[in-house]
């Protein structure tokens, strides 16, 4: 608790630290070592009255979870049982030396945490976990066909092994970022030395181009890849080291980390959306990635849409199917196929290939000359972009079943996002009027975990399915979480 | 579950989303979007002639600018009416339809069974034609929340009540859905008719 007044402490005040030690002269030492001690004084008395009046309890007969929190303005929150989504219990490596657990409990009401007990030790983490999750309302009538499902072994595990496999072969695109934003902060941090040493500028920056000249291009890739390898390698075992998921009752426990150890638990009821994806060296790896989505009122552009889902970073064609079958209840085959229209890839083209194309030969003939150095990069920019659209294109596909919503796509992480009908909250269509003629919708379907959409579809295929959708969600009476 | 039926559907049979009959909007909603843009229009007009008035140089090219300004606000008042003649909405047994959008037409289905809760906003041109906006939320996040605008303030109302009834008759099937429904449906009221500052605060507490 002192620990995380602190922290939060120096989260807020950072700042104008920073500029207290800067200007500081060092001639008041002793004035400075008091104000610390007398912050550190502060801090304490505040983390001891947080954690006085910090308390929280079961109600088993209201079936609530209540927390009574702090110090001048009371705060008491009341949360039913079920509707809690999820409970995650999470180690930082500081809790891991002091020996306590954080326990963090998940609705889908607000944008952030609801509730976070920051500090419990081994035996109460796990009683509440089993308390909050594997809670079942008495009247449950659902119970009975679901009994088969109390099994206490570890239903999946992920080896060393498969994590360097996935290491190897996923996330390209965010390690990538990463490296760019590392490089070119490097560059700028390297400028903005030899500009405050006052180095002559002109010498300077043409030693870089020398340099950078001398690292012919094919080598850089290389490192650039390697890098790339690395950091992946790194973060996916670091993340997600001895993956473990274990099936209790109607939840799911799950179980990773080697430095900040995570314990999370979710109802398999509660996943509105699951997809899974694999790009072509998982497929020849027979390696999947599956992604289990719960509902969150944040919009798919908030930063924070990674609370509310759940990855699974590699398992086998076996482990996958069962596990689709723990949450969506059954696997059914497709029945229709539906392809976009091939505007999908006149657009795209247009899109991706011709504008920035001809943009960048503008700039280069009337506004920077200098640019036209790099004219050879056009053509091979040009075959990768068609390359990419046509698979694209070749992925892009509508799955439909009766029970079952598949929106297949992407050019090279191939993901099948998975949608059950009864878990629709609305369906929006849209056309251009321009493409009234061609008889083009596009289609969005609005969950509780966000939206997923199929463009370019036929609207002619696409009416009676909608109508059975709507059906299917006006007549059931499942509850949809 | 002894009750449980899964008879085959036949599409065909079903209910068509894409033959039902829009309701257009209350006429009297397009003098208010119209007063709107008439306003947008007069502080554009202020300021170009402050930028007229101010800038010497600028006043040789006069006639475009002014011409550009009439034809910007022509095509403002164009744009609004078209706007006004796409939108529309439907309500069917058990859901809501609204259509919109003059480049694109949107469709938005929402069932009943789907929305969380139902409020109405009156802006101030609004309340003047005695007006209302029938905004409808659902847990699908911002993009599937409706907002029908211009609708006679009575059958806003009516529409509300008929809303809210079936959320509510919808959830004594189904206890889980009635306990999210009323805790919105709780505060919701509370702002409809305000009750005591301590009262809301109290409702704010309890959910």
């Amino acid at each position: 608790m002192f620990a995380d007044t602190l922290q939060n402490i120096i989260r807020g005040l950072w700042a104008p630290l920073l500029i207290v030690l800067y200007k500081f002269d060092w001639t008041k030492m002793l004035f400075l070592g008091l104000a610390v001690f007398v912050l550190l004084l502060i801090i304490g008395c505040v983390a001891y009255l947080k954690y006085k009046n910090f308390t929280f309890f079961l109600d088993e007969n209201k079936e609530e979870f209540v927390i009574q929190k702090g110090i001048i303005s009371k705060n008491k929150i009341i949360i039913q049982l079920e509707k809690i989504q999820q409970v995650n219990i999470n180690q930082s490596v500081i809790q891991k030396i002091i020996g306590v657990y954080s326990v963090d409990i998940d609705t889908a009401g607000s944008q952030k945490k609801e509730v976070s007990i920051r500090a419990v030790d081994n035996e109460v983490a796990l009683l509440l976990k089993d308390k909050l999750v594997s809670f079942e309302k008495t009247n449950d009538h659902f119970a009975a066909s679901e009994e088969e499902l109390v099994v206490e072994k570890p239903f999946l595990k992920i080896s060393l092994l498969t994590l360097i496999k996935v290491g190897v072969t996923s996330n390209y695109g965010r390690s990538v970022t990463l490296i760019l934003g590392f490089l070119v902060s490097l560059y700028g941090g390297f400028y903005d030395v030899s500009k405050s040493f006052e180095v002559d500028e002109e010498q300077m920056s043409s030693l870089v181009e020398r340099g950078l000249a001398y690292f012919s291009l094919s080598f850089l890739i290389m490192i650039v890849f390697l890098l790339v390898l690395l950091i992946n390698l790194t973060r996916t075992v670091v993340k997600n080291y001895d993956y473990q998921m274990v099936l209790q009752k109607k939840a799911l426990a799950i179980n990773f980390g080697l430095f900040a150890k995570k314990n999370t638990l979710l109802k398999a009821e509660k996943v509105q959306l699951t997809s899974f994806s694999q790009n072509f060296l998982q497929r020849k790896l027979n390696l999947f990635d599956i992604k289990l989505k719960q509902a969150s009122s944040n919009d798919e552009s908030d930063k924070d849409t990674k609370k509310a889902f759940i990855e699974v970073p590699g398992c086998n064609l076996s482990e996958r199917d069962s596990l689709l079958k723990m949450i969506l209840n059954e696997i059914v085959p497709s029945e229709e196929k539906l392809k976009p229209n091939f505007r999908f890839v006149l657009v795209s083209s247009f899109v991706g290939i011709l504008l920035p194309v001809f943009i960048f030969l503008l700039l280069g003939f009337f506004v920077f000359q200098n640019l036209q150095a790099y004219f050879p990069v056009v053509p091979v920019y040009i075959i990768l972009m068609s390359v990419v659209i046509y698979f694209k294109f070749l992925n892009y596909r509508l799955l439909l079943s009766k029970k079952q919503i598949i929106v297949k796509h992407n050019a090279w992480d191939v993901e099948h996002q998975i949608l059950q009908p009864y878990k629709i909250q609305g369906i929006t269509t849209k056309q251009y009027f321009w493409q009234k003629s061609a008889d083009i919708v596009h289609l969005t379907f609005h969950t509780a975990a966000g939206d997923i959409g199929f463009s370019y579809g036929n609207y002619a295929q696409l009416k009676p399915w909608i109508n059975y959708w709507l059906y299917e969600v006006e007549r059931s009476e499942r509850s949809w979480m | 579950m002894e009750d449980f039926h899964n008879e085959v559907v036949s599409f065909d049979s079903l209910p068509k989303f894409e033959s039902v009959t829009f309701t257009p909007l209350d006429r009297d909603y397009l003098n208010v979007v119209f007063i709107s843009k008439a306003i947008t229009a007069v502080i554009i007009s202020i300021a170009v002639g402050l930028f007229l008035f101010f800038n010497q140089g600028s006043r040789e090219f006069i006639l475009p600018i002014i011409s550009v300004l009439f034809l910007f606000i022509g095509f403002l008042f164009w744009f609004a009416a078209l706007s006004f003649r796409k939108k529309g909405y439907a309500l069917r047994e058990k859901d809501i339809l609204y259509k919109n959008g003059v480049l694109a037409t949107t469709t938005t289905i929402i069932p009943f069974n789907r929305i969380q809760h139902v409020a109405l906003h009156e802006g101030v041109l609004d309340r003047m034609y005695e007006l209302s906006e029938l905004q409808i939320y659902t847990a699908g996040g911002s993009n599937s929340d409706l907002s029908i605008v211009g609708l006679p303030k009575e059958q806003a109302e009516r529409m509300k009540t008929f809303l809210l009834n079936k959320i509510v008759i919808d959830s004594s099937l189904n206890t889980l859905i009635k306990e999210s429904a009323l805790t919105e449906i709780l505060p919701e009221e509370a702002v409809v008719e305000p009750k005591s500052e301590s009262q809301n605060q109290e409702d704010a507490n309890r959910f």
